[in-house]
């Protein structure tokens, strides 16, 4: 909860990289978001399945071994449950903004991504409450 | 107006054959590129997050009591190689499913002798050198011995050799010809055997052993020859001998350097042999 007893919003970051996974669950829970990490989509997939609180907002990495970031996200929406849930996609791929342009929930961060610009567009798509 | 043409039989296989094995090759390029990029740009952002967080805790005022990720890992830089590899792997792998098919799908029946012609045919020999292949392949037509068939897929197996003969030719080749002849071989032969031969586990096995009479491998080369991206070739790229690897033991085979010591110049695909009661012989 936050301060003012609001609950504080999820972040699901699905990244196969240990030290992106890791700083990112560190920089997110110290900005105030509860970060909650899955090394590829089918773990992803796993935790949501069973997770009591839904996520607020999925980070997802496009280039996964076991599943790709696209395969996760087709997936991810054959779930009623996650059908509007916002997605930011964050990936080397240098297309990555074409893949998301089009698709409903889906924004998009081209690694290498500046820390501060990426808190601004997660802070666009899961505002935290104040 | 139709106009009547003489069909080509011997042109067309092989212009589509040297086609795959050019995109092929073109595709594990890209793809080992692409990896390495994406390498690049994801320790960038590692790189980046991670600074950002020391800043943080220096800017806050407060050193953490664990550092606030793991040390750097060997990954950083040993690793590298081991994680090349296995994007190369995956590249490769990658390869099959979409030029060649599932493994599933795969027609598993590979005739050594006509895929190692194919192979000869798509590679342009340099000047002077000489390929020779050898083997009673036609077993059927002599005396009912069983003809050299590999449990594998043939186009699979026709990029592996292909693979091994380009760098026997390369060996000899005027390129790098500075080499010494090895004892009993003439300096521009590459010659080809298809042999029957026996697994460790008592299987039964055809290989296509390919010989040249370059200098062979040192033992450094041996050591590392099949490694993604090491080579003695300037200009090269060092993956013909991983994808052949690769692709025998995807089958369930290997590639051996016989002889094994300072200038063995023998390599041997080994696949198993196809079982006599999956061979459609008339």
């Amino acid at each position: 909860m936050t301060a003012g007893g609001a609950p504080r919003p999820t972040i699901l970051i699905i990244e196969d990289d240990e030290t992106i996974r890791e700083t990112l669950t560190q920089i997110l829970e110290d900005e105030g978001y509860v970060a909650v990490a899955a090394a590829d989509g089918r773990l992803a997939l796993s935790y949501l399945e069973t997770c009591e609180t839904a996520p607020n907002l999925i980070m997802l990495d496009l280039m996964m071994p076991t599943m790709s970031g696209l395969e996760f996200h087709a997936e991810l929406r054959r779930d009623a449950r996650y059908g509007t849930t916002p997605v930011l996609l964050v990936s080397a791929d240098a297309t990555v903004s074409e893949k998301a342009r089009g698709i409903a929930h889906v924004a998009a961060l081209k690694k290498p991504f500046d820390v501060d610009m990426l808190l601004a567009t997660v802070g666009k798509l899961c505002p935290r409450a104040t | 107006m139709r106009r009547a043409t003489t069909p080509d039989l011997e042109e067309e296989p092989r212009s589509r054959e040297a086609r795959v094995r050019r995109l092929a090759q073109a595709f594990v390029t890209d793809e080992a590129m692409a990896a390495l990029r994406h390498d690049l740009l994801s320790h960038l952002t590692g790189i980046g997050t991670v600074t950002y967080l020391l800043r943080k805790h220096v800017d806050d005022g407060e050193l953490p009591a664990t550092e606030p990720v793991k040390p750097p890992r060997e990954r950083r830089g040993g690793d590298l190689l081991r994680m090349i590899k296995e994007q190369v792997t995956a590249a490769t792998s990658k390869l099959q499913r979409r030029m060649i098919g599932a493994p599933d799908r795969a027609v598993s029946e590979a005739p050594l002798a006509a895929c190692a012609a194919r192979a000869r045919a798509s590679l342009l020999n340099a000047e002077g050198v000489v390929v020779t292949l050898t083997g009673d392949d036609d077993g059927a037509r002599m005396g009912g011995r069983l003809p050299l068939i590999a449990a594998a897929n043939d186009v699979e197996v026709e990029i592996a050799m292909g693979c091994l003969l380009e760098n026997a030719i390369e060996a000899v080749s005027s390129e790098h010809g500075d080499c010494e002849a090895s004892p009993g071989s003439s300096k521009r032969d590459v010659r080809v055997t298809l042999e029957r031969v026996t697994s460790a586990g008592d299987e039964p096995e055809v290989a296509f052993v390919v010989e040249d009479g370059g200098a062979g491998f040192d033992e450094g080369a041996s050591a590392r020859a099949f490694d993604a991206f090491y080579t003695t070739k300037k200009g090269h790229l060092g993956l013909g001998l991983t994808v052949a690897r690769r692709i025998a033991q995807r089958w369930g085979g290997s590639v051996v350097i016989e002889g094994g010591g300072p200038g063995a110049h023998r390599v041997a695909l080994r696949l198993p042999a196809l079982p006599p009661s999956r061979r459609s012989l008339p």
